[in-house]
C-alpha cells in the first residue's frame, strides 16, 4: 500500500510537470506524426497508379501506418534525463530520495504520454477522416490477451533498452553520439519507415534478431492477424528474454555506474 | 566585412577543437547521419522496384530531391542550427544578455555561435552521390544548370535557416516553448518528397503555408529542366525577403525584450 501510494504521487506529481510543458509535449508529439503521415501521402500517391504494391493493398499499407503512429505515440519514451542528471551531478538528489531512479524515471515517461494521448485522439480522427474515406477498414484483432502482454513488453522493453544507453554516462561524458545511433536503428529496425517484411531478404533477416521489432512490429503483426499461435508464443518468449536481458544490463550498470560515480553539491 | 570573415574563421575553429576533443563521438555519430540518410534510400529504391514513378517523377529525379534535401539540412545543421538551438534556449530562459553586448551583429553570433561536425560525412556522402547521379543518370546537364542547382541549395539552406530563426523570435512575442527549434525542423521535413506528391489539403499545408518546394524540388526542377529560370529569379526574391523578415522579427522582438540576467 506504501508502495502504491508513494509511486501514485510520483506519477501525480510527473503528470502536473508534463502538463505545464504541454506545448512542448506537442511539439514533439507532431515529430512522432510527421514521419509516417509523410509515408501515408506517398504511399496513397503511389497507389493511384496500381492496386497493389508487394502484395499490400492501399488499406493495409495506410493502417499499418497509422498502427505505427499510435503505438510509437503511445509506446516509444525518451529517458533523456538519466545521463543529463549523471553529467551534471543532479543524480545526487535523486540518490537520496526514498524513490527508485527507474521508477521514478518511468512515472514521468507514463506521465508525457498522458499528455501525448490527448493529442492522439484528435490527430487519429483527423488522419482517419483525411485518409480512411472510402477506404475499407480492415478487421483488427483488438482485443486479446497475447496483445495486451505485446504491449506491456513493448513499454517495458522500450523503456529498459533505451536506459542502458543513458546509464553509460557513468563512464562517458557524452551519450548522445550512442543516443542517435540507437534512434536511428530503431526506426529502421522497428518498422516505422517501412513493414520489415518489405524489406529485402538479407536485411530482414537481421531485423528478425534484434529486439527493435518488439517495440511496434510485433504488436502491430497480431493486431493485423498475420501471425499464427504458435508464432506469438515464441516470439512472446523471444521478447521476455530480451526484457530480461535489459533488466540485468540496467541494473548491472547502475550497480558498477554508482561505485564510480562522485559528483559534488547536486 | 574582414573582422566578420576572420570571426567566422574563429567560431569554425573553436567548434572543431570541440568536436575533436570527442572525435570517437563525431566519427560515430556522423557515421550513423550518414547510415540514416542511406535508409531513406533503401526504402526509395525498394519503392521503385515496385512502381515506375511518384507524381510524374522517375527514380533519378526523386534521389535527387532526397539528396539535395540532406545536402541542404546539413549545410543548415552544420553552421547554423546549433547556434540557433543554444540561442532559442537561452531566448525562453530570458538570458540572451551576451548577445546584446557584443559588438557584432547579434543574428550574426547567434546564428554562427556553434558548429556541429558531424553533419559533415552526411554533406559530403550525398553531395558524392548527386555528382554520382548527375554524371551517370542524367543527360544534357549544362554547366549553367549545375551553377543553378549550387545557387539554389545555398538559397534553400537560407529559407530554411530563416524560416526556423523568425519561428525562435516568435518566443518574444508569445509563448515560451523550449523545443521550437525542433518543431520548424519537423514543418521543413516534408520537403525531403517531391512537393507534387502533396494533394489536397496536404498541398495547401506544404506549398503554400510552409513553402518546402524550395528545399528540394525546385532546385532539382531547375537541374533537371523542370523548372525555368524564373523559379530561380523568384527563388534569390523570396530568400533575400525572407531573411530581412527575420530580421526585422529580431529587432522587434528586441525591443519588447526584457532580460534576467544572464
Amino acid at each position: 500500500m506504501s508502495f502504491m501510494r508513494k509511486y501514485g504521487a510520483v506519477l501525480a506529481m510527473q503528470t502536473k510537470d508534463a502538463f505545464a510543458y504541454r506545448l512542448e509535449g506537442l511539439v514533439f508529439f507532431c515529430a512522432d506524426l510527421m514521419a509516417p503521415l509523410l509515408m501515408m501521402v506517398a504511399w496513397k500517391t503511389i497507389f493511384e497508379s496500381q492496386p497493389d504494391v508487394a502484395g499490400y493493398t492501399i488499406n493495409q499499407i495506410l493502417f499499418y501506418y497509422l498502427l505505427i503512429f499510435i503505438l510509437r505515440t503511445t509506446l516509444s519514451v525518451y529517458p533523456h534525463d538519466i545521463s543529463n542528471q549523471i553529467r551534471t551531478g543532479k543524480l545526487n538528489a535523486s540518490l537520496v530520495r526514498p524513490v527508485s531512479i527507474l521508477i521514478n524515471q518511468l512515472a514521468s515517461e507514463i506521465a508525457w504520454k498522458i499528455v501525448r494521448i490527448m493529442f492522439l485522439a484528435v490527430a487519429v480522427v483527423l488522419l482517419v477522416i483525411t485518409f480512411f474515406g472510402g477506404v475499407a477498414i480492415p478487421n483488427l484483432q483488438l482485443i486479446s490477451l497475447p496483445l495486451l502482454i505485446s504491449l506491456v513488453n513493448a513499454l517495458l522493453l522500450n523503456y529498459f533498452i533505451k536506459t542502458i544507453i543513458e546509464f553509460t554516462a557513468f563512464w562517458t561524458s557524452e551519450v548522445d553520439g550512442l543516443r542517435s545511433s540507437f534512434y536511428i536503428l530503431e526506426s529502421f529496425f522497428s518498422g516505422t519507415i517501412l513493414p520489415l517484411n518489405l524489406l529485402p531478404g538479407g536485411i530482414e533477416a537481421l531485423a528478425q534478431l534484434l529486439p527493435f521489432r518488439f517495440f511496434y512490429y510485433f504488436p502491430i503483426q497480431i493486431m493485423l492477424g498475420k501471425v499464427s499461435n504458435g508464432e506469438i508464443i515464441s516470439n512472446i518468449l523471444i521478447s521476455w528474454g530480451w526484457l530480461l536481458f535489459a533488466i540485468i544490463v540496467t541494473r548491472l550498470l547502475i550497480r558498477r555506474g554508482l561505485k564510480r560515480y562522485s559528483a559534488f553539491s547536486g | 566585412m574582414n573582422r566578420y570573415l576572420r570571426l567566422i574563421r574563429e567560431l569554425g575553429k573553436m567548434s572543431l577543437m570541440n568536436s575533436l576533443e570527442y572525435r570517437t563521438d563525431l566519427a560515430v555519430v556522423g557515421i550513423f547521419k550518414l547510415l540514416e540518410s542511406a535508409t531513406s534510400f533503401i526504402i526509395l529504391i525498394f519503392i521503385f522496384n515496385q512502381v515506375k514513378q511518384i507524381a510524374d517523377w522517375d527514380r533519378t529525379e526523386v534521389l535527387l530531391v532526397n539528396l539535395t534535401f540532406i545536402i541542404s539540412t546539413s549545410i543548415t545543421s552544420l553552421f547554423l542550427m546549433p547556434g540557433l538551438k543554444q540561442f532559442a534556449r537561452e531566448l525562453n530562459d530570458g538570458v540572451i544578455d551576451k548577445y546584446l553586448v557584443q559588438p557584432i551583429n547579434l543574428q550574426f553570433f547567434a546564428s554562427l555561435a556553434k558548429w556541429d561536425c558531424t553533419h559533415i560525412f552526411r554533406l559530403v556522402g550525398a553531395g558524392v552521390a548527386v555528382v554520382y547521379l548527375i554524371l551517370t543518370q542524367l543527360d544534357g546537364i549544362t554547366l549553367m544548370a549545375i551553377l543553378e542547382y549550387n545557387l539554389m541549395i545555398f538559397l534553400s539552406a537560407i529559407f530554411f535557416y530563416s524560416f526556423v530563426f523568425i519561428l525562435i523570435c516568435s518566443v518574444f512575442f508569445l509563448n515560451r516553448l523550449y523545443n521550437i527549434d525542433y518543431l520548424a525542423a519537423i514543418l521543413w521535413d516534408p520537403g525531403k518528397w517531391p512537393t507534387s506528391i502533396f494533394r489536397g489539403m496536404w498541398g495547401i499545408v506544404f506549398m503554400t503555408i510552409v513553402p518546402v518546394g524550395f528545399a528540394a524540388t525546385v532546385p532539382v526542377g531547375v537541374l533537371t529542366g523542370r523548372h525555368g529560370g524564373i523559379f530561380v529569379v523568384a527563388g534569390v526574391l523570396l530568400a533575400g525577403v525572407f531573411l530581412i523578415i527575420s530580421n526585422k522579427v529580431l529587432a522587434a522582438g528586441i525591443r519588447r525584450y526584457a532580460g534576467a540576467g544572464g
